[in-house]
């Protein structure tokens, strides 16, 4: 028992001492499940927010472990935000229970659930797995059109607001100054990417259509079979050969899944293959919100004119 | 808008059905071209009711967009189930079509057993009082087969429900309420659950990277400690993960016996610590301590007679986890290290066929395992575990409990294939010695999961 009593002690000092060492400045602690949230929380909360993103760029936010580096950081937390459309479901939800964090819990104030405020595309109407890992409230990978950006700024704004009333008019004129500037990008992006319209790509998984859909991008293949269940060499062959009447001009993919499947099929097809940011962080230009879709466009039009 | 038009035409078609019958018999009543002027004016109505409704929804959309108070749907992070009703009519009508409540999902599990020297439950040579190796049954059967269902109670409480079906019995797995919002970090469990102490303890057999438990789990645990219970947990607000918890059980499931103390037969106190060592590499470490008490323990002897045991006892278990993943993504390869020791010390009084009297056991085991997915869908896994007992019997005859005084060991190895999420095949090879003798095993095994994700702790 002495032992363990000695073991006890360090650790609660260790503890302690590491936790002590967190940023104790910012007003509003927020826990973004993905970095295109958490750099727009950064953009509308500015110096009043410390901002964690629970996955990066490179990894498949539907396949994380639930870390307990996570539940420590939801703990503190006074902003949860997230993908959802059970994009998260394998995870999140064993962070909230863990973390017994009421000022994050769904009803609450900080909570926020992007699939409830953007219009949601692919909602399927007939639920077979079957079909592979669809998703029931329809495809949760909302940020590729920014137009669901900006839907997302003014509730985040709003509920900023809510969450630390002292810096309400700093949240305002923040948010105020970030939509005026979305908006003329998104002018400016919607004439950059009028000769897409009607461009037709092959994509690894389900995780463009927003994209396609903003942009007037048509997709004819998949290179996952069933959304979720990895690409195989069957497929593929049967893909490639579709491919050969249907002028595809670009084989896209994320850049967390695999370059094999994509470069085999590009290797064969001659077609390129790309990765585009799928999310902040995704390439080396997509260092911010803007950038990301300016990169987006830069690698589509490349593609369309060689 | 996809959800929201389509919530918008399922209205239209709605109010078309409820609006069109009491047109057409007006119609037939009057002539041609009253008909038609009737068609007309009919139209012009519906078609301004439609746009007063369009209009009134549409209103409702944008403010629920842009008034983003807490009427907008905050939906549960649930698999399905665990939604909050109180979102906005137009969320709930776009998935309420979607959703259940409670989520249900059903574990199917089977396999197929080659089982050199026998099945079922075996006494483990040199290891004196209790433990024992379950193998399950030789030849085709089910196994663990589970029903679950889980959901938000209300703002404040989850509950969650599992029964277990197997070849001989069905059993309530785990059936509890957590609390979801207590201040402070705090959290409460009530009802019967799997005890938090170690690593392996808490998770269900499906989530097991080998067919069968570690064989120290098996011996000290019985396969997993789960009984009638109460747990408070607090999570320090500190950015590594830090965590104390402390239960109070029955104490009817073995190591305990009998419920002794009224029905307060066990306890625990265990705390945990964890963290990110960088994007690819993290780590979890426990200490848990549980105390049990028995009053008529029943095990086998290795002649198969029937041992009685009262007393009590400590044991300590210390468990270290480290899983890896290139950036953290988990979906390409990944590997998993885990292991953990424990020591039991019994004593007590023993009554048996050939006599009784005051007992003390000294127990201590271990296990260490590897789990790598080398590929999408593909993993290997490898696991040593090894048992030492020492037993204090002054009045039995010697040999009687511990044997040859060997130290049991169980080597294993598997592969195993998910097409999906939702599956996976495994073929285990474990090799047993300190039984009854040197044994081959060789396990094919399902599992299957349908209805809802499920989400799986650390």
């Amino acid at each position: 028992m002495q032992t363990t009593r000695r073991i006890l002690t360090a650790v609660f000092a260790g503890a302690a001492i590491l936790g002590s060492a967190s940023n104790a400045f910012a007003e509003v602690r927020v826990f973004s499940c993905e970095p295109a949230w958490a750099a727009l929380a950064e953009e509308i909360g500015g110096d009043r927010v410390d901002v964690h993103s629970a996955t990066s760029a490179r990894q498949d936010a539907h396949y994380i472990q639930a870390r307990p580096s996570l539940i420590a950081k939801l703990r503190r937390a006074d902003l949860l935000i997230y993908s959802g459309a059970d994009l998260e479901v394998g995870w999140l939800p064993v962070l909230l229970r863990t973390a017994s964090n009421a000022r994050v819990q769904p009803g609450e104030v900080g909570h926020i659930d992007v699939s409830k405020i953007v219009p949601m595309l692919d909602v399927p109407t007939r639920i077979d797995r079957a079909e592979g890992d669809i998703h029931p409230y329809g495809n949760p990978h909302t940020q590729t059109d920014p137009h669901n950006i900006a839907r997302v700024a003014t509730v985040r704004s709003a509920r900023l607001q809510k969450i630390d009333p002292d810096g309400a008019s700093y949240y305002q004129q923040r948010t105020a100054q970030f939509t005026d500037r979305w908006q003329k990008d998104i002018a400016r992006w919607e004439d950059r990417g009028a000769p897409l319209r009607g461009m037709k790509i092959v994509t690894h998984h389900i995780a463009w259509v927003y994209m396609t859909h903003w942009l007037g991008i048509e997709v004819v293949g998949r290179l996952e079979d069933k959304p979720g269940i990895p690409p195989t060499a069957g497929h593929l062959a049967d893909l490639l050969a579709g491919l050969e009447d249907q002028k595809v001009e670009l084989i896209v993919r994320a850049v967390y899944q695999s370059e094999r499947p994509s470069e085999w099929l590009s290797e064969r097809s001659g077609i390129p293959a790309v990765v585009l940011p799928h999310t902040v962080g995704a390439t080396k230009e997509a260092v911010n919100l803007e950038a990301m879709f300016d990169d987006m466009l830069d690698r589509l039009l490349e593609a369309r004119h060689p | 808008m996809r959800a929201h038009t389509c919530v918008l035409n399922g209205l239209i078609v709605a109010s078309l059905g409820l609006t069109a019958p009491s047109a057409l018999a007006a119609a037939r009543e009057e002539t041609e071209s009253s008909t038609v002027e009737a068609l007309r004016n009919e139209i012009q109505e519906m078609k301004r009711d439609y746009e007063d409704r369009l209009r009134a929804l549409e209103d409702r959309v944008e403010a629920a967009e842009e008034r983003a108070d807490d009427t907008e749907t905050a939906a549960a992070a649930e698999p399905s189930g665990g939604s909050n009703w109180m979102g906005s009519a137009a969320d709930s009508l776009a998935s309420a079509s979607r959703a259940f409540n409670p989520s249900i999902s059903a574990i199917l599990q089977g396999r197929a057993s080659f089982l050199q020297g026998g099945d079922g439950s075996r006494p483990l040579s040199g290891f004196p009082v209790g433990g024992e190796t379950d193998r399950g049954s030789g030849g085709l059967a089910l196994g663990e087969s589970e029903l679950v269902f889980s959901a938000n109670v209300d703002d404040k409480l989850y509950g969650f429900f599992d029964v277990s079906f197997d070849q001989d019995d069905i059993g309530v797995e785990e059936a509890y309420f957590t609390t979801l919002s207590l201040p402070a970090g705090l959290g409460l469990k009530g009802g019967q659950f799997l005890s938090a102490i170690g690593y392996h303890n808490e998770r269900h057999s499906h989530t097991w990277d080998f067919v069968d438990a570690p064989l120290v789990y098996e011996a000290m645990l019985d396969t997993s400690y789960s009984d009638p219970g109460v747990q408070l947990t607090w999570v320090a607000p500190t950015d590594l993960f830090f965590q104390l918890g402390a239960e109070v059980f029955r104490g009817g499931a073995y190591p305990a016996a009998g419920a002794a103390h009224r029905g307060f037969g066990s306890g625990s106190v265990f705390a945990k610590l964890a963290g990110d060592l960088d994007e690819s590499n993290s780590w979890k470490a426990g200490l848990s301590y549980l105390r049990a008490k028995s009053d008529g323990r029943e095990s086998a002897a290795l002649d198969g007679s029937s041992v009685s045991f009262d007393g009590s006892t400590d044991l300590f278990i210390a468990d270290l986890v480290w899983k890896w993943a290139p950036f953290g993504n988990f979906r390409e390869r990944n590997f998993t290290f885990q292991t953990e020791y424990m020591h039991r010390h019994d004593r007590g009084r023993l009554a048996t066929d050939v006599g009784g009297g005051r007992y003390r056991g000294d127990e201590d085991g271990f296990y260490v395992q590897g789990v790598y997915q080398f590929m999408p869908r593909w993993r290997f896994g490898l696991r040593y575990g090894q048992l030492w007992g020492d037993a204090d019997l002054p009045t039995l005859p010697s040999g009687f409990l511990e044997g040859d005084g060997s130290s049991p060991k169980r080597v294993s190895a598997m592969v195993d294939f998910s097409n999906s999420e939702f599956s996976r095949f495994r073929l285990q090879y474990s090799f047993e010695s300190g039984g009854l003798g040197d044994d081959s095993l060789v396990y094919l095994q399902y599992i299957l999961s349908i209805g809802s994700h499920g989400a799986h702790a650390y």
